[in-house]
């Protein structure tokens, strides 16, 4: 009997719960605290401790839940660190208005208007030129009360970052900060590990990648414990790459992400928008995703001895990857996923698949497919009859993807060119027979 | 053949001041168990020493599973030194029991195991050390690095219990120092320790990175001393045959 994918992902889940206990005991020498890093890391942190509670075994090093997010600590780094980040944030906000980038570093996205000088000059649309490394640097180092607005509201931010880890360093100021998340290339901690030089830096994450780019420095700190480097059919497990969003939408919670920080009037630093209430970390009703990972966990019947929970995880991870790389619509509609939101604070979502409309066309079709996060898995929405054989076909095309994207290129340049030639030759060819006649 | 004539050519010209062996397939050498299998028997030899009334029970899949989950994370962790992620023996254990859910006080137990267990794989090369011991009667210094997570000392107990015990005049292992061989800075650190120019020192092993394209780039002079291609192919298939049964009991991927 097929298990469904769905209760495929505990056993993977357990196992990255068991191999971080074992990653954060290499630090138990050191002065060392994990930071689980919200808000996916916030669930992660509670897999952590049922798994614990499960196995009966103590932390391996402190931990605390740790408030933050790439905007955050873009924030809070952007005026120490301008060279850095700056083309960070503009990469995020490609086309943007200068105007409407500060105005969502500021307030958020699509809030209103800053009050002050800044608020003011966008009013006047001071600001209304293209978002650039150069123009934003022109707003931020200005000699006007606009350019002090700016400046002392990314001061302020990165006072309250400092704040908010020196906090979390504890009384012995812990010279080790081990972040965990669910992944991928670690943008959060490379930013940290710049404004910070003085704490050593390391990631453990559910899977390390860089979306096909490069390997970057920063990943000699980074373990993705389940996953790491892209997909290779000889490790099931990294078929996670291939529906990542799985993973994340697992760890998704129906909370504001980090905006950045504020002092309450108490005198405390908070996260803008508060923390995030346990209830809500803890698996809902509609958690369709998360709920069975979480019971899967957390149950007493799942295995404790670390033999078994390899072997449970290796299992599940053969299957899983027959699944996600060979999905049948049944396996399409359970791991649906809601609409996946843009980072960085931007108020976008993209929806995982398409439903097909009827009557569409085959360019239709694959144009839902190209557009998919999960390309199989619209493969069979489109086409259930069709799909393992284009399926298949889609596996041994992937690896190839951007060579044969350039051999089409290539070629519709070249027969443009031949189109051009011809074109010319039989303009020659005309005017000579005009010139004879 | 060729290697030995070179250092003996290297020896009677004086052109060197040291020579540094690396050990494991180089001074001593492994049989053709991989090291998965080696961790798989070392598992079941770990099984037989503990006691019979052990809690948790344990099993030969979960110390077997438990040590290569140890080691990667003691790797993947360490303390950096100049660069180098080493790991020591030392913090692999206490790891692996931690996966287990078994007391500390039970390392010297796996410690022994594991060092009757190299002392069982490994024997003597007799062409390097005779070199070695030539080398030495001309007034060269010798040593060995390795990249290695026993620390030296007992290094040397496995070198005595195989016969391959020489009067050393440094040993470094990168379980001791922090830094390897692999990575570069443990030959910076031995040429200034051992105080001659790198120039003068010449290392031999079996790694092609880690034994002579890092020494060379370090300005050392360096052997490539692999092992024969019979041994490197029965030790492939037998890596590759051992994953397959591996894969089959679901115990890696």
């Amino acid at each position: 009997m097929r298990t469904s994918p769905i209760h495929l992902l505990g056993p993977l889940f357990d196992r990255f719960c068991s191999d971080l206990h074992a990653h954060l005991g290499a630090y138990a020498d050191r002065s060392a605290r994990a930071l689980f890093m919200a808000r996916g890391g916030l669930r992660l942190r509670l897999l952590y401790e049922a798994h614990l509670n499960r196995r009966d075994l103590a932390p391996a090093v402190p931990y605390e839940d740790f408030y933050v997010s790439r905007v955050a600590v873009a924030k809070a780094a952007l005026l120490d660190d301008f060279d850095y980040v700056a083309p960070l944030i503009i990469k995020e906000f490609p086309y943007q208005q200068l105007g409407s980038v500060l105005q969502a570093l500021i307030s958020g996205w699509g809030a209103e208007t800053p009050g002050g000088a800044v608020g003011a000059a966008m009013t006047r649309g001071d600001f209304d030129r293209p978002a650039t490394v150069a123009t934003l640097k022109e707003a931020l180092f200005a000699d006007t009360a606009e350019g002090d607005q700016l400046r002392d509201f990314f001061a302020e931010q990165s006072r309250l970052l400092a704040e908010v880890i020196r906090e979390l360093r504890g009384a012995e100021q812990a010279d080790h900060l081990v972040v965990v998340d669910t992944g991928w290339s670690g943008g959060t901690q490379a930013m940290l590990q710049r404004r910070f030089p003085e704490i050593t830096w390391r990631g453990l994450y559910f899977g390390r990648y860089n979306y096909g780019g490069p390997w970057l420095p920063h990943f000699r700190d980074m373990v993705g414990i389940v996953c790491e480097d892209g997909f290779t059919p000889r490790n099931p497990a990294t078929s996670f790459f291939l529906y990542r969003h799985v993973v994340e939408s697992a760890c998704e919670m129906p909370a504001q992400s980090v905006f950045g920080y504020e002092r309450t009037a108490a005198g405390a630093v908070q996260p803008t928008g508060g923390m995030i209430c346990e209830d809500v970390v803890r698996p809902g009703p509609d958690d369709t995703i998360f709920g069975p990972v979480f019971a899967y966990v957390s149950a007493a019947t799942t295995p404790v001895s670390v033999g078994d929970i390899a072997r449970s995880s290796n299992h599940a991870a053969w299957r899983l990857m027959r699944a996600l790389m060979f999905p049948s619509p049944a396996d399409v509609n359970q791991l649906s996923i809601p609409p996946r939101s843009a980072d960085f604070g931007k108020d976008i979502s993209y929806p995982a698949h398409r439903t097909p409309a009827s009557g569409r066309s085959p360019a239709t079709a694959m144009r839902n497919v190209s557009l998919s996060l999960w390309p199989e898995g619209q493969i069979a929405l489109e086409m259930p009859w069709l799909r393992l054989p284009l399926q298949v076909l889609f596996v041994l095309v992937r690896p190839h993807a951007r060579r044969i994207r350039q051999a089409l290129s290539t070629a519709s340049r070249a027969a443009d060119r031949i189109r051009r030639l011809r074109l010319a030759a039989a303009n020659r060819l005309g005017y000579r027979r005009r010139q004879v006649t | 053949m060729k290697n030995l004539q070179i250092i003996k050519t290297a020896i009677a010209d004086r052109a060197i001041d040291l020579i540094s062996t690396d050990v494991f397939d180089t001074l001593v050498l492994r049989t053709t168990r991989p090291e998965l299998l080696r961790f798989w028997q070392l598992a079941d030899a770990v099984c037989d020493r503990l006691p019979q009334n052990i809690s948790p029970a344990v099993s030969q899949t979960d110390i077997f599973c438990a040590r290569v989950l140890a080691a990667r994370a003691a790797y993947r962790n360490s303390k950096r030194v100049q660069g180098c992620d080493e790991a020591t023996v030392e913090t692999i254990h206490r790891l692996q029991l931690s996966a287990l859910g078994l007391p500390e006080k039970l390392a010297g137990l796996f410690l022994d195991a594991e060092i009757a267990y190299e002392i069982d794989d490994l024997k003597p090369n007799y062409s390097v050390i005779s070199l070695l011991k030539e080398a030495r009667s001309a007034g060269i210094k010798i040593i060995y690095a390795s990249d290695m997570y026993l620390p030296a000392t007992i290094i040397d107990r496995l070198l005595r219990s195989v016969g391959a015990d020489l009067p050393f005049d440094g040993r470094y292992s990168s379980a001791d120092t922090g830094l390897s061989k692999r990575a570069g800075p443990l030959f910076d650190h031995i040429a200034r320790e051992q105080a001659v120019a790198p120039s003068k020192c010449l290392h031999i092993g079996d790694s092609k990175a880690g034994d002579y394209d890092r020494p060379r780039a370090r300005g050392w002079q360096a052997l490539h001393w692999p092992r024969e291609l019979t041994w490197r192919l029965v030790h492939s298939a037998r890596s590759a045959a051992f994953k397959t049964s591996l894969y089959a009991q679901h115990l890696a991927h």
